[in-house]
């Protein structure tokens, strides 16, 4: 703990579920968003292009697949079984008519060593697209998405993680700037299946990340990592809702984001709902922010609502900083120049968010990617 | 041989919209090779003098001069006046999540070096050093000073004040909360800079314990934003024995 945050830690015991919350793989179960509902208050819709109503696809979202031939990949087609399910109209309307899509198989007992890459390129115009990944029993295996392009997309992913498989899915959201994303992801956790997701958010005019876990048996594990920085203009939403269906499971959620700029608007609600089978659940869930300027606006709200009360442990928090005027002077009483000592209290912040994540290759590639939009930030600030 | 020179310093400090006068008229000298000693109640201005000397934005500097070998310290951004030679050990050394005391180290040197030393003789040379200081090894790894005690964060200080060999260093109680072997060890480290790096410190401490491993040249007394006597270790004594009432009295009727 810096001695600049102001640490809000809560735990809360009871809170009511929400009737209103439905999932379903039809648009039209949902009404087009104003803006006043509880999942678009934040949301610039007008910065949307019509994702969110009636306007159809013009334009296709492009998938390509990178691995070694013990996985198998191939252009997903409409027979493929999909059980893909949305929170919202956006991800409605791309499990309902998402045009091409890609899937993934990783063999039950295999362990994948190199990592698996799977590259989304969005064009120009609305398209839709969908990710089946199935993740055989007892495997190891690492999966990097990579979103690039423009346009206005909506890219849902279901994940079905089976007994004891073990996946670490990265997600590289690095489109360009003018470019809307909408990415939803599904993750099904098997029994002692042990998923670990990481998002890294740099790209985009709009990015909108609604990762949804739940557990098809009891003894589930997810980990649920993110970081995001967001330059001015920029607008980045993660929703994050762990579903404890299950008893037994373990969910924890770390966010760290940052945020810099004239009207650079980041957000970050986590729902955790703990019902009334799950007996001895353990979850936590924690969102930190740091802001750069004062341009910059961080939303978060950590949210849990609790149907049982046999529970290991359920907690959250939420932490909203800014740069810290004693650790910059003590870097810099060190000789470091005053854009280094930003850099090193910048990095450092995010320096936890790859928690256990080690694969190298993949480390490196995300850790330069922040790097660079870090140096973005200080050239910005300059 | 290098000269600290500090003239008719007067710095105040923003609290709650008003300007709050803390140092009222400070003058010192310090030289290379010399240690001179500072006592004087809480509250007097001691660590608000280190900060002023050091950079410290919360600070506003209302006149008078400071001067490292004739030049104008004032001028300086906090990094140039480390660059130029000056060193501050912190009374509370802060945290910096997620930067590893290594990292930390090397780019303190490169920059006050202004080269990048070579990873191997760097990897020996902060080794040597943490093991004079007794810091295990593995405190390299960790983040810079968190979670580390609070004799552990003093070592730290004192690590990087023997790695980085300033021209003149402020000591501001870097012996407070130290174990008797900690405050031993610490010493020597003062000791060892004095000696082969020819550092000039001013020692900022309310005891005379430390004196008695690390002889000071001078002993000045500071009350109420000023040096208001200034002598040798007997003054240190004598303060120890009677307290500060005698200058305070002699503050408050000025
Ligand atoms: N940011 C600030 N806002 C308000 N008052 C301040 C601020 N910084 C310092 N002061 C006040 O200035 C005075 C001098 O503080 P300083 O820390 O320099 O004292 P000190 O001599 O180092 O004391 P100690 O021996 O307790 O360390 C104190 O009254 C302190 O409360
Ligand atoms: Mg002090």
């Amino acid at each position: 703990m810096s001695a600049g945050l102001v640490e809000r830690e809560i735990l809360v015991k009871n809170l009511d579920a929400r009737p209103d919350r439905i999932l379903s793989r039809k648009a039209s179960d949902f009404a087009i968003p104003t803006g006043r509902e509880e999942e678009w208050r934040f949301a610039p819709l007008a910065r949307f292009g019509e994702l969110h109503t009636d306007a159809p696809a013009d334009s296709k979202v492009l998938f390509s697949a990178r691995h070694s031939n013990e996985v198998n990949s191939r252009a997903l087609s409409r027979e493929d079984q999909t059980s893909f399910m949305s929170l919202d109209r956006i991800g409605a309307r791309a499990i309902e008519s998402w045009d091409s899509g890609i899937i993934l198989e990783i063999p039950q007992s295999s362990e994948i060593a190199a990592p698996i890459y799977l590259d989304v390129l969005t064009t120009k115009g609305i398209s839709f697209g969908h990710i089946v990944i199935r993740v055989g029993a007892n495997s190891k295996s690492t999966v990097v998405i990579g979103h690039q392009g423009t346009g206005n997309a909506a890219v849902t992913v279901e994940v079905h993680a089976e007994n004891a498989a073990q996946l670490d899915l990265v997600t590289l959201f690095d489109s360009e700037r003018d470019a809307v994303l909408v990415s939803e992801h599904e993750l099904n956790i098997g029994k002692d299946a042990k998923v670990r997701t990481l998002a890294v958010q740099l790209g985009a005019d709009v990015l909108r990340f609604t990762p949804r876990a739940k557990f098809t048996q009891d003894h589930g594990s997810v980990e649920i990592f993110g970081g995001f920085l967001a330059s001015g203009g920029q607008y980045i939403e993660n929703r994050v809702l762990v579903d404890h269906n299950q008893p037994n499971c373990v969910s924890n959620v770390l966010f760290r984001g940052g945020g810099h700029g004239e009207n650079s608007h980041t957000v970050w609600v986590g729902d955790v709902l703990i019902r009334e089978n799950a007996s001895g659940t353990d979850t936590y869930e924690m969102n930190r922010n740091l802001l750069l300027d004062a341009g910059a606006r961080a939303d978060s709200v950590p949210n849990l609502e609790i149907e049982t009360g046999d529970i290991l442990r359920a907690g959250h928090a939420s932490v909203t900083g800014r740069l810290d005027d004693d650790q910059l002077f003590y870097i810099q009483s060190r000789g470091i120049d005053a854009a280094t000592a930003k850099r090193l209290v910048i990095e450092g912040f995010f320096a936890d968010m790859f928690g256990e994540f080690k694969n190298p290759e993949v480390a490196e590639l995300l850790a330069k990617r922040l790097e660079e939009t870090i140096s973005l930030a200080l050239v910005a600030q300059l | 041989m290098s000269e600290l020179v500090i003239k008719g310093l007067k710095v105040s400090v923003e609290s709650e919209d008003t300007q709050k006068e803390i140092l009222r008229g400070v003058d010192l000298t310090i030289r290379s090779g010399e240690v001179h000693a500072i006592m004087g109640p809480n509250g007097s201005g001691k660590s608000t003098l280190a900060y002023a000397v050091a950079g410290h934005p919360k600070y506003t500097i209302d006149s008078g001069e400071i001067t490292l070998d004739g030049e104008d310290v004032l001028e300086m951004t906090v990094d140039e006046r480390a660059r130029a030679g000056l060193f501050l050990a912190m009374q509370y050394p802060v945290e910096i999540p997620g930067v590893s005391v290594s990292n930390f180290l090397r780019t303190s040197i490169t920059a006050i070096r202004g080269e990048a030393p070579k990873l191997r003789d760097w990897l020996k040379e902060m080794k040597s050093a943490m093991s004079e200081i007794g810091m295990d090894p593995q405190f390299s790894e960790r983040n810079v000073n968190e979670g580390f005690s609070g004799g552990e964060k003093k070592r730290h200080e004192i690590l990087q004040l023997e790695l980085l060999k300033p021209k003149i260093a402020v000591l501001d109680e870097t012996d407070s909360g130290l174990d008797v072997d900690a405050l031993r060890i610490v010493s020597e480290g003062i000791n060892r800079t004095v000696e082969r790096n020819n550092t000039g410190v001013l020692l900022i401490t309310h005891y005379t314990r430390i004196l008695r491993y690390v002889k000071p040249d001078k002993v000045s007394v500071f009350v109420d934003g000023k040096v208001i006597e200034t002598g040798g270790q007997e003054l240190a004594e004598e303060l120890e024995t009677n307290g500060y009432v005698k200058f305070t009295k002699a503050a408050a009727s000025v």
